[in-house]
C-alpha cells in the first residue's frame, strides 16, 4: 500500500466530515475503550503486571540475536522451516516461491499486519493466486478494496448498511439488514474457502524461543481454520514478536486479550508446535515461518527509539486517542494507525519525509502511554520524532519558514520579559491587524483572541483558600 | 552474505552486542517473576476451583452439565445429541469416551474416524475427503487434557486419534472434563507442560485453548457468535473420571 501519510490533514478533514464514521468512531470509545478499562480494574496487580510486559519485551529485545537463534534451532527441531526477510520484498518472494512451487491456487489468510506492511497479498495475486482474507473484518475490507482503519477491528469505519450493500454487490447477497444473518452467509461462503485452500498465511502474536512454539490470538476460529485444514501453514511475523519462555508468553497472554477487546483471554490461543506429526489425524504437512526485519533492526539500533518495538499490536493506545476517535485509522495514510502508528510509520518507512506529519498529530495528553500494557513511552518518542523532524537533516528538515518561527518563539518563550513584552505587543496589536488585509484576516480568525488580562495577573490577584487541599 | 546473516549482523550492531553473549536476566528481575508466580501458585481448595470454573466458562456463554461419573456423562450426551437431533458425530478416541456407556452412545453417530492411520502422510486427496467428511459433522466431542478456572478455559491437546477439527468444524463442541483436571489459571499450566522441545510435544503438533464460543464483532462491534468455529459450547463436568 502505498502511503499517503503527508495527506494527514486532507484526510483528517474528510474523516471528519464522514457521519457514518464519527458514530464509528463513538463506539469504539465507548465499547472497546470501556472494556478495557474495566477489564484492568478487575486485576489485583494490574500495575505490576504491566511492568513484567514492559521487561521481558525490553529483555527480549536486548538479547534478540541469540533468541532469535534459539527458536530457529527449535523449530527446525519441531519439522518447521525458517527463512529470513530483510525486507519487504524478500519477504514477498519466500512466500510467492513457497505457493508456486507447491503447486498452490488458493490462499486463505488470517489477520495480520505484517501481511499488509509488505502488501503480501498483491504479490501473490500478482502470480495468478487466489487470495481470501478469512476474518470477517478483512473479509469485508478485502470485498471493498480498502486498507484497514484498525489494529483488531479492521471494518470499523464501515456501517452495517455499508457492508450489506458489499455483501450484495460483490457476492450476489439479498441486502440484509442484521449482524447476525449477514455473518452466516460470510460464514458459509469462507467455510468452502476453507475445505478447498491448499496454504494457510497468518501473522504470529508470539513467538517462543525456548520451544519454538508460534502463538496466535483469535476470537472468530478462522486462525484455526488456516492454520489445521491446508496443507501448508505459512506465519510472517515481525523479528520483535519472539519471548525467551512460556513464563514469559503467560504474563503477555494476560495483558494483550484485556488491552485489545477486555477480554481475560481470547476465544482461541492456538499454540503451534510444527507440522502435523506422523499419527495425528489433521494439521498442517509443512510449516514455515518467515521472519521479517523490514527496518526493525534499524529501530533496534537507535536507542532513544527502541522501546516502540516492544509493542504487541493491542490496539489499546487507538481506542483511547482523542485525534484517532476523531480522524479514524485510514488518515493515517499506511497500515498502523493511532498513537503507535504516528511513531512506528516514520521509523518504517523507507522515505521518512512522507510521514513527518504523523509526529503532530497528536495532543501529547499521555493517554496511550497510561494505557499501554508493555508501557511504552509514546509521547516521549512522539516529541524526539518532532525534534528529528525539525533539525536532524537525516529525517527533516522542515520547512524555513517553520524553522525560523520555531528558533524565533524558542527564544521570546525562554526570556521572561521577552515573552511579557511580546504578548502585551499581541494584544494591542491584534485587534488592529483585524482590519488588515484579507488573507491576514483568514489567518486570525483561527487565532483565539488574547485575553483581556494576563492570567499571570489574574493569578497574583485572586485570595488563596485555606481549605484547598493543593495548598 | 544472505538475509539470516544479514539481519542477525544488523542486530548485534544495533544492540552492541557479540554474536553469543546469553541474554542477560538481572537478578532483580529473577527475584520479582520467582514473586510472582508464587503468588499465583496460592493453593485453592478444588471446589472453589470448580465453582470458579463454571462461573467463568457460563460467562463465556459455555453451557456447563455436571455428571458423576462416566455413565451419567454418557447421559448428558446422549440427551444433547437427541435434543440437536445429531446425525454425525466427530469424536476424539480417548480413553475416557472410549469407557463402555460413552462408547454406546458415540457409536451410532460417529462419523468414520478422519485419523491417516500409522503410516503418516497421506495424499492431498485424502486430506481433502478427510476434511469434507469432518465438515459434515453435527457435533465435535472432546476429552479436555486441562481446564483453567480462572478464564474458564479448555485446554486441548491434539495427538493421535485427537483431532484439532473436533473442537473447530462442526457447530456444536462437547467437551468432557473430569474435575480433577481444572487448575487455577495459566501459570499452573506451566507446570504441566512439558518444557523442553527435545522431550516435549513430540506426540503433538498444538496445544489449543479454548474460551467460550467463536465469536466476531466486526459489523458495528455487535456480538455474533458462531463465526467460524463452533457457536455452542458444552461442557459435562465428571467428578468421579473412574472407569
Amino acid at each position: 500500500m502505498k502511503p499517503t501519510c503527508h495527506l494527514f490533514g486532507q484526510n483528517s478533514r474528510k474523516a471528519l466530515g464522514d457521519p457514518h464514521l464519527q458514530e464509528a468512531l463513538r463506539s469504539v470509545d465507548e465499547r472497546l475503550r470501556t472494556m478495557r478499562d474495566a477489564a484492568f480494574r478487575e486485576l489485583p496487580n494490574a500495575e505490576a503486571l504491566r511492568e513484567q510486559g514492559r521487561r521481558i519485551r525490553d529483555r527480549a529485545l536486548a538479547g534478540l540475536d541469540v533468541l532469535l537463534e534459539q527458536l530457529e534451532e527449535n523449530v527446525t527441531r519441531l519439522g518447521g522451516t525458517v527463512h529470513w526477510a530483510a525486507d519487504a520484498a524478500a519477504a514477498r518472494k519466500v512466500v510467492e516461491d513457497l505457493a508456486v512451487s507447491r503447486g498452490v491456487r488458493t490462499v486463505v489468510k488470517g489477520k495480520s499486519m505484517v501481511c499488509e506492511e509488505i502488501a503480501l497479498n498483491q504479490g501473490l495475486e500478482a502470480r495468478g493466486l487466489d487470495v481470501v482474507e478469512t476474518d470477517l473484518g478483512e473479509y469485508i475490507i478485502q470485498l471493498a478494496h480498502e486498507p484497514p482503519s484498525h489494529l483488531v477491528g479492521p471494518a470499523i469505519h464501515k456501517t452495517k448498511g455499508q457492508i450489506a450493500e458489499l455483501f450484495r454487490d460483490c457476492l450476489g447477497a439479498p441486502l440484509m439488514d442484521d449482524s447476525e444473518e449477514m455473518t452466516r452467509f460470510a460464514r458459509r461462503i469462507l467455510r468452502e474457502r476453507f475445505l478447498s485452500a491448499d496454504m494457510g498465511i497468518t501473522g504470529a502474536n508470539f513467538l517462543v524461543a525456548a520451544t519454538g512454539a508460534v502463538v496466535l490470538l483469535e476470537n472468530e476460529g478462522n486462525i484455526r481454520l488456516s492454520t489445521t485444514l491446508p496443507r501448508i501453514h505459512v506465519a510472517v511475523t515481525g523479528i520483535e514478536k519472539v519471548v525467551p519462555t512460556w513464563e514469559d508468553l503467560c504474563v503477555l497472554l494476560q495483558l494483550l486479550p484485556r488491552s485489545a477487546t477486555g477480554q481475560k483471554l481470547s476465544s482461541y490461543v492456538s499454540v503451534l508446535l510444527g507440522p502435523r506429526r506422523a499419527n495425528e489425524p489433521d494439521g498442517v504437512d509443512e510449516f514455515h515461518l518467515v521472519l521479517l526485519d523490514n527496518g526493525r533492526t534499524r529501530i533496534l539500533a537507535d536507542e532513544a527509539l527502541r522501546e516502540t518495538l516492544r509493542c504487541i499490536r493491542c490496539g489499546a493506545c487507538l481506542n483511547t486517542c482523542p485525534v484517532y476517535l476523531k480522524v479514524g485509522g485510514h488518515a493515517y495514510g499506511w497500515v498502523y494507525s493511532g498513537p503507535i502508528g504516528s511513531i512506528l510509520t516514520p521509523q518504517l518507512l523507507q522515505d521518512r519525509r512522507t510521514a513527518s506529519a504523523l509526529p503532530f498529530a497528536s495532543t501529547l495528553c499521555g493517554a496511550c502511554a497510561e494505557v499501554c500494557p508493555v508501557k511504552i513511552d509514546i509521547p516521549r518518542i512522539l516529541t524526539e520524532l518532532r525534534r528529528r523532524y525539525a533539525v536532524d537533516p537525516a529525517w527533516g528538515p522542515a520547512p524555513l519558514p517553520e524553522r525560523a518561527f520555531a528558533r524565533m518563539a524558542g527564544t521570546v518563550m525562554a526570556d521572561r520579559r521577552l515573552y511579557e513584552g511580546a504578548s502585551r505587543t499581541a494584544r494591542c496589536a491584534l485587534p488592529l491587524l483585524e482590519s488588515g488585509p484579507p488573507l491576514l484576516k483568514r489567518a486570525l480568525a483561527t487565532f483565539p483572541p488574547p485575553a483581556e488580562e494576563p492570567f499571570r495577573r489574574t493569578v497574583s490577584k485572586s485570595p488563596r483558600k485555606a481549605e484547598d487541599p493543593h495548598e | 552474505m544472505n538475509d539470516r546473516e544479514r539481519i542477525l549482523r544488523r542486530i548485534r550492531q544495533g544492540l552492541g552486542t557479540g554474536p553469543n553473549l546469553p541474554a542477560t536476566r538481572d537478578s532483580e528481575e529473577n527475584a520479582e517473576s520467582t514473586d510472582s508466580f508464587e503468588a499465583h501458585g496460592i493453593p485453592v481448595c478444588s471446589q472453589d476451583l470448580v465453582q470458579e470454573f463454571q462461573r467463568e466458562a457460563r460467562l463465556q456463554s459455555v453451557e456447563v452439565h455436571e455428571a458423576s461419573d462416566l455413565s451419567a456423562a454418557a447421559h448428558v450426551l446422549a440427551r444433547i445429541l437427541e435434543t440437536m437431533a445429531a446425525a454425525r458425530v466427530l469424536a476424539w478416541s480417548h480413553p475416557l469416551l472410549d469407557a463402555p456407556d460413552m462408547a454406546r452412545v458415540l457409536q451410532d453417530h460417529r462419523v468414520s474416524d478422519p485419523s491417516p492411520g500409522p503410516e503418516g502422510a497421506a495424499s492431498s486427496e485424502d486430506r481433502s475427503s478427510r476434511t469434507a467428511r469432518a465438515a459434515r459433522a453435527d457435533v465435535g466431542v472432546t476429552a479436555v487434557d486441562w481446564a483453567l478456572a480462572d478464564t474458564g478455559t479448555l485446554v486441548l491437546r491434539s495427538g493421535p486419534g485427537r483431532s484439532r477439527s473436533a473442537s473447530l468444524l462442526p457447530p456444536v463442541h462437547v467437551a468432557l472434563l473430569p474435575v480433577s483436571r481444572i487448575l487455577p489459571d495459566l501459570s499452573a499450566l506451566l507446570e504441566h507442560l512439558p518444557l523442553d522441545p527435545d522431550q516435549a510435544l513430540k506426540q503433538e503438533s498444538s496445544l489449543t485453548l479454548i474460551t467460550g464460543t467463536s465469536k466476531t464483532a466486526d459489523i458495528e462491534l455487535t456480538l455474533v457468535r458462531g463465526v467460524h468455529g463452533p457457536g455452542r459450547v458444552h461442557v459435562i463436568l465428571v467428578a468421579d473420571e473412574g472407569v
